[in-house]
């Protein structure tokens, strides 16, 4: 895989959003952090490749479309024309799918030729809701974006799947750059001798390859020490849960060994349901409701790359 | 690893303690603190502690978590009396110190009443006007709250609104002081009416 080359000036920015379980809310804060931006005049798409579950569609209050991101795939039409009205000038919706980026038969160089188009699109912000899965694809599209978020929930199960997708993604981020140099094999043999080897986490992982690979320390240096994760905690529903968003950042950072900044949570909000229910789109139908500010202030914080504050 | 910091030069003690407890360069004795006591609550359990820890819990020995606990403590240690107690107005001779004594007397605390409040705020050297400051509550509130001058308090909202906010400089636990502190109101209102 290609290194991130820098962004040209003027192309948009890509937020990919994942976090590797269900139901915690990645659509819905997609959706708002959408019509967040929006309120700040920025211009943004949206790309549903949600695997098995499109239904970005619905927070925003629209029908299912019918063009969706395979169209790009089967029938070669420019990216750029499978933009959806979504009633709101300022946000396009490039819809999803079931087949959308999981099939096997998505060639390497196909999935590159998404990424140029989605880089193409005339836009501020381009935000890629990935869904619940692991699979090869969504983590390549995570990795490819300029900013990784991941929105969990205050449940052991939900942090249990965050770890495992954040160490997959890693893991996969280390294959493929060694793999670049002809050195795949090294990272995946010192994983699968681990224990002889007295290495017993990620970072564990990380810090005896970078010993042993001094050619590979550009890469370390630029790429690992700069991987940085932003962190959504959502459905919060205690003062003490805000909290809970500093200790997974600070878990991240002593044993997976990287940087996750805390964007910010989200209070749980039975406005939410009633809203997609009913097919109105929750920021604009609620605009002040406490939960509605705090996707504001994420926003605000992911663009500043600031971090919340521990205590609410 | 709680050698790191003692072995590495005087300039980079301050970075390298700073990002044990996960800190900005700007960092106030106060954020110190409250890193220092969360973290430390945060690693110190090892069964049935913090959803945030529990899954990786296979993968960390308990040498390794009490090496990163030492670790903890020397951080706050240095940081604590090399940080100046900044608030603004006050000398930076008002250096808060948490040890193993104040952190003791703390946990032997029964019920968190005024008194209970001001002698935790004495332990740790803070002064009326360093709560005011950081606080911005004023100074004859937490007098008030502190002597127990429940007639003289605020609505309840307020209340809980004012002992939230000296919980967090004082580095407690918010709601345990809210619940005792109320319970005490209660009792007293409840005695005022017979």
């Amino acid at each position: 895989m290609e290194l991130p080359e820098a962004r040209p000036l003027g192309s948009p920015e890509i937020w990919a959003v994942g976090g590797g379980k269900g139901g915690t809310g990645k659509s819905f804060f997609t959706s708002n952090l959408a019509f967040s931006l929006a309120a700040m005049d920025k211009k943004v798409i949206l790309i549903d490749a949600d695997l098995g579950g499109a239904n970005l569609h619905s927070f925003l209050g629209i029908k299912r479309p019918r063009t969706t991101i395979s169209t790009f795939f089967e029938k070669k039409i420019p990216l750029k024309d499978l933009i959806i009205d979504t009633g709101d000038p300022r946000i396009g919706l490039i819809s999803g799918d079931l087949q959308a980026l999981d099939a096997d038969d998505i060639k390497y160089t196909q999935k590159l030729k998404l990424f140029r188009h989605i880089r193409g699109l005339e836009a501020d912000y381009i935000i890629i809701d990935l869904g619940a899965g692991t699979h090869n694809n969504t983590m390549d599209t995570f990795l490819l974006a300029d900013r990784m978020l991941v929105v969990t929930v205050p449940a052991v199960t939900a942090l249990e799947n965050l770890y495992q997708f954040i160490k997959n993604v890693y893991y996969r981020k280390l294959k493929m750059a060694f793999g670049k140099r002809g050195l795949k094999d090294r990272v995946v043999e010192t994983w699968r001798n681990r224990e002889a080897l007295g290495v017993k986490s990620l970072r564990e992982l990380v810090d005896r390859l970078r010993e042993e690979s001094p050619e590979m320390e550009d890469f370390f240096r630029q790429e690992v020490d700069a991987f940085r994760v932003g962190l959504v905690l959502n459905m919060i529903r205690h003062s003490a849960d805000v909290q809970l968003g500093a200790s997974v950042k600070s878990v991240i950072r002593k044993y997976l060994g990287f940087h996750a900044d805390y964007a910010g949570y989200v209070r749980y909000d039975e406005c939410v349901l009633r809203c997609l229910n009913s097919g109105t789109p929750f920021y604009t139908t609620y605009p002040s409701n406490r939960s509605t500010r705090e996707i504001e202030m994420l926003a605000r914080n992911i663009l500043s790359g600031r971090n919340m504050r521990e205590v609410m | 690893m709680s050698a790191k910091l003692e072995e590495a030069p005087e300039q980079r003690k301050r970075e390298l303690a700073l990002e044990v407890l996960e800190l900005g360069p700007e960092a106030s004795l106060f954020e110190v603190r409250n890193a220092y006591n969360h973290l430390k609550e945060l690693y110190s359990s090892s069964e049935g502690g913090s959803i945030a820890l529990n899954p990786l819990l296979d993968e960390i020995s308990d040498g390794e978590r009490e090496a990163l606990l030492a670790e903890i403590d020397e951080a706050y240690a240095w940081l604590s009396t090399h940080t100046d107690g900044r608030a603004g107005v006050q000398s930076p001779s008002a250096l808060v110190r948490m040890n193993d004594e104040v952190r003791e007397a703390i946990a032997g605390i029964e019920r968190f009443d005024g008194a209970a409040l001001k002698r935790v705020r004495e332990h740790l050297g803070i002064t009326l006007n360093e709560i005011e400051l950081v606080t911005k509550i004023g100074l004859q509130h937490i007098r008030n709250l502190e002597e127990g001058n429940y007639a003289s308090l605020p609505e309840g909202v307020y209340i809980r609104g004012y002992l939230g906010a000296l919980s967090r400089c004082l580095g407690l636990d918010q709601r345990r002081v809210a619940d005792d502190y109320m319970a005490a109101i209660e009792a007293w209102k409840a005695a005022r009416q017979q």
